[in-house]
């Protein structure tokens, strides 16, 4: 019995801090209209400087500050704040497909230089030396684990509550407009750019602190916790649970978070022993499936809520070849 | 609209070659430019549309050409409804359009922009050679590309492209825009005379007065409805017309 | 450092054919394609396969073209491979990115990309295996053709080159002295303008994403014949090939080539200037820089 609920607490307790993850990229896309490619670099950031600042000393290792905890997650969810005021400045104002782009190439850079720079990310064989926050206090691994469970869901709890605010606030109106109809925010005296900005980094903030979540969970981070996947299966969260919607996104993470556990799980009983290296590459499959048939059978579950749409004819009309 | 009493015993009622019968269309589903919109063409002859800035002049055009959506109302070419068909299958049915900006093709040659509309005609290397009998400066440059024609000479390449594939109706939207009084008068002169080879035009004009002098009927537009129609003699001699449209409106030298 | 150079045009011409098919696309849709360059992987596979075709049911297509490691069954099996891609990219098309684009927007397919080249990657990893492939088990040597600076080629490497430029251009020709090419040509200018000079959009895109999905195939093809085979060479390419088109201004064919080759070079070169675990962040840097000096590209127009 304590096995079932042991393991039902490290779900709850992944699947949580992958929410807070969605979370920030719902505050990115289904509030901003921010097309954010790069998801995992954002993540990753926030991992590996956590463990970098709250480490300890390893030898021939740079880091291992052994910053106390509070102050070593806070660390890296302001070094994911740092990276995505610097992309920001440099993408926000780019049209979405660019967006995409070169926040895509973001988290490849990023993937390849925590995989090469070993002496301040450990290189591919990631970073270790942590030592879990009141962890040797409590001693017993299932109440510890019960305890980090408890924390995640209190800051998943509290970012839920203060994104709702945040959206119900004259500043969330504003990001909605901006998104809308640029022209007309900017009319107004407001500067879409810097609104625009401000909330792409709160947003990779909050993938910051999941990241250093994860970090502390695991003790561990590696190259392969940043891979491309990530961005994916939390851009298939949030399309499962329709975006713009901040309940939909928890119940998305939730839920995809179940069907790569119970595929993964299912996959490693049922096929057989020469498959077993490809139970990964089929999970992918899964995803790329859950991905595709979403936007082919509810596509309406992508698309953020509308406004009043504004009259933006233009003289000529240049008739669109998307109706082909 | 009428015959004329003095119109000899003879003359045949003209047939009606395009018609727009209350006409709702705009860019937005919700926020409609023309508000029913009437209109008639008959064969053989020169309707023109005149109105203040904004008045869906131009929308009109682009919903019979097929470039702005519609959403309620009919417009029928010879009697078929063509709503919400579309630009490459209304030139297949012999009607052209002239956009007043962004006409040719920048990028290619005057050459194969005249090739380009006629890759579907049977006999286009005649028909080519046809076009530059017409257009004796388009011959001339014809390896040019079009970014290096002047202004009225891009004009003419944008009608000789509308006049490749012997159109029997015409859309022009502003043909005179841009171009020095003589030019407009020649350009518009021109127009008249593709009547007399059973040509039919729709004509969208701020050279009012000119465009008055060679058109058999006039629209006048504002706020996407239809205000005052008539012959276009009765329109250029009515003074309250002249008043509204004629006095201040960037009036031709003739 | 002018072997870099040269390794460096090689790759180019490599990004150059994959370019070109996604900056038509990208300019006619507006859409990224991030499943564009797995359609380079789906090249490799399928002349791998037609390949094994060819060699068994012609034996005698199993003979060397020249002094290449190159066979008669091979290169048969680069023009079918590029059939099949082709034909792979306008029903992926058709399945996918149609319905996605008529009741949803750019960003939807965008999204749908993402997920069409998780399909195609993995599903080539479980259909073909994890490890790498070659087309050729013979050792393939390269030929010093100077000593001082040392420079080696390998004749598969010039025949890449040579077919890629053939490839390109034919493609020249087209755009420039066919109706179609001008059509094509017409459309990336003004849609509008060139549907009302008759040309129907549905067939000008069709012909598009078969064309470009063909050039990809023959870029993976080239890529492995000079590497390898593995399901992973979509993702390689993926950063290149979108910088390529950037470089050169989307919706510009002339572009993606200037680009590709440029990409190419700067690949060549980053390997001597940094270490090659960093290589593939280097499109991106490339991407960045365009972005702040001119978004639109050498060819393209401002937006």
């Amino acid at each position: 019995m304590t096995g079932v609920v042991s393991y039902l607490v490290f779900f709850l307790t992944i699947a949580s801090i992958l929410a807070i993850a969605v979370l920030g990229l719902n505050l990115h896309w289904g509030n901003t209209g921010l097309f954010n490619g790069g998801i995992a670099a954002f993540f990753g950031m926030g991992a590996y400087m956590t463990i970098i600042l709250g480490g300890t000393p390893q030898t021939g290792q740079f880091g291992g500050f052994g910053l106390v905890y509070p102050m070593a997650l806070v660390g890296g969810i302001c070094a994911s704040g740092l990276l995505a005021w610097i992309v920001g400045v440099a993408t926000l104002k780019l049209r979405h497909d660019y967006l995409a782009i070169a926040t895509f190439g973001v988290a490849v850079a990023f993937e390849s230089f925590v995989r090469n720079t070993e002496w301040l990310t450990g290189g591919a064989k990631g970073l270790r030396g942590f030592e879990r926050p009141l962890e040797a206090m409590i001693g017993d691994p299932f109440v510890f684990n019960l305890c980090f469970f408890v924390f995640v869901l209190a800051v998943l709890v509290v970012v839920y509550f203060g994104l709702g605010r945040l959206i119900r606030s004259p500043y969330g109106r504003l990001l909605r407009a901006i998104r809308e109809d640029e022209d007309a925010a900017q009319s107004l005296g407001k500067n879409p750019a810097k609104v625009r900005l401000a909330s792409f980094i709160t947003g990779s903030m909050i993938l910051g602190a999941s990241g250093g979540l994860y970090a502390t969970f695991y003790a561990f981070v590696s190259p392969d916790d940043v891979l491309p996947i990530l961005t994916f299966q939390i851009w298939a969260m949030l399309i499962v649970g329709g975006a713009g919607n901040n309940k939909g996104a928890l119940l998305g993470a939730f839920v995809i978070w179940a069907a790569w556990t119970a595929s993964g799980w299912v996959l490693a009983r049922v096929a057989p022993v020469e498959m077993q290296l490809y139970t990964g590459t089929m999970q992918y499959i899964l995803i790329g499936l859950v991905i595709v048939g979403m936007l082919l059978l509810r596509p309406q579950g992508l698309l953020p809520e509308r406004l009043v749409i504004s009259q933006s004819g233009s003289g000529t009309a240049r008739r669109s070849v998307q109706s082909t | 609209m009428s015959e004329p009493s003095t119109a000899p015993p003879e003359t045949v009622p003209s047939e009606t070659v395009l018609s727009v019968d209350r006409l709702v269309a705009g860019y937005v589903k919700d926020l409609p430019i023309l508000r029913e919109v009437n209109l008639r063409l008959t064969e053989r002859s020169i309707a023109v549309l005149i109105g203040p800035n904004g008045a869906g002049k131009s929308t009109l055009i682009k919903a019979v050409a097929g470039l702005v959506p519609v959403s309620e109302g009919t417009i029928s070419l010879h009697g078929r409804d063509i709503g919400g068909i579309r630009p490459d299958q209304l030139s297949r049915l012999g009607v052209s359009y002239v956009p007043q900006t962004e006409n040719i093709f920048r990028t290619l040659t005057v050459r194969q922009n005249l090739l380009l509309v006629l890759r579907r005609s049977p006999s286009s290397s005649r028909r080519l050679d046809e076009l530059y009998a017409l257009f004796p400066p388009l011959a001339e440059k014809q390896r040019d590309s079009a970014e290096s024609l002047s202004g009225g000479q891009r004009q003419m390449l944008a009608i000789a492209m509308a006049l490749a594939m012997e159109p029997s109706v015409i859309l022009m939207d502003e043909p005179s825009a841009g171009l020095s009084p003589k030019a407009a008068s020649e350009v518009l002169a021109f127009t008249r005379g593709l009547t007399e080879q059973g040509v039919s035009v729709l004509l969208v004009e701020q050279n009012v007065k000119q465009a008055l002098r060679i058109a058999d009927h006039c629209y006048i537009l504002a706020e996407g409805r239809n205000q005052v129609d008539g012959p276009a003699d009765e329109l250029l001699s009515d003074p309250v017309v002249g008043e509204i449209y004629l006095g201040g409106k960037r009036v031709g030298a003739a | 450092m002018i072997q870099a150079l040269l390794d460096g045009i090689l790759v180019g011409s490599v990004v150059a054919l994959g370019a070109i098919g996604l900056t038509m696309i990208m300019h006619l849709l507006r859409f990224a394609n991030f499943s564009h360059a797995e359609l380079l992987s789906i090249g490799a596979y399928a002349a791998l396969v037609f390949d094994g075709i060819f060699a068994a049911v012609l034996p005698a297509s199993k003979a060397a073209v020249g002094s290449l490691s190159l066979t008669w069954a091979l290169f048969l099996a680069i023009i079918a491979a590029m059939v099949l891609t082709g034909l792979s990219a306008i029903v992926i098309d058709r399945l996918v990115f149609k319905r996605i684009r008529e009741t949803a927007g750019p960003l939807s397919m965008v999204f749908a990309s993402f997920g069409v080249a998780l399909i195609i990657r993995s599903g080539l990893s479980l259909v073909f295996g994890l490890k790498t492939r070659l087309y050729s088990d013979d050792i393939v040597f390269a030929v010093t053709i100077s000593t001082n600076p040392q420079l080696l080629i390998k004749p598969d490497q010039v025949f890449v080159f040579c077919a890629a430029v053939l490839i390109m251009l034919v493609l020249h020709l087209v755009l420039s002295r066919t109706t179609f090419g001008w059509a094509l040509r017409a459309v990336a200018e003004n849609p509008a303008l060139a549907q009302v000079a008759g040309v129907r959009l549905s067939t000008v895109v069709s012909v598009t994403w078969v064309v470009g999905g063909a050039l990809a195939g023959a870029a993976g093809v080239f890529h492995a014949l000079d590497n390898q085979v593995s399901p992973m060479i979509g993702h390689n390419f993926v950063l290149a090939v979108f910088a390529a088109t950037i470089v050169g201004g989307i919706g510009s064919v002339y572009g993606a080539v200037i680009g590709g080759f440029l990409v190419g070079i700067a690949f060549g070169l980053a390997l001597v200037i940094m270490p090659p675990g960093y290589s593939p962040a280097m499109p991106f840097l490339i991407i960045l820089a365009v972005l702040f000096i001119r978004p639109q590209g050498i060819f393209g127009e401002q937006r």
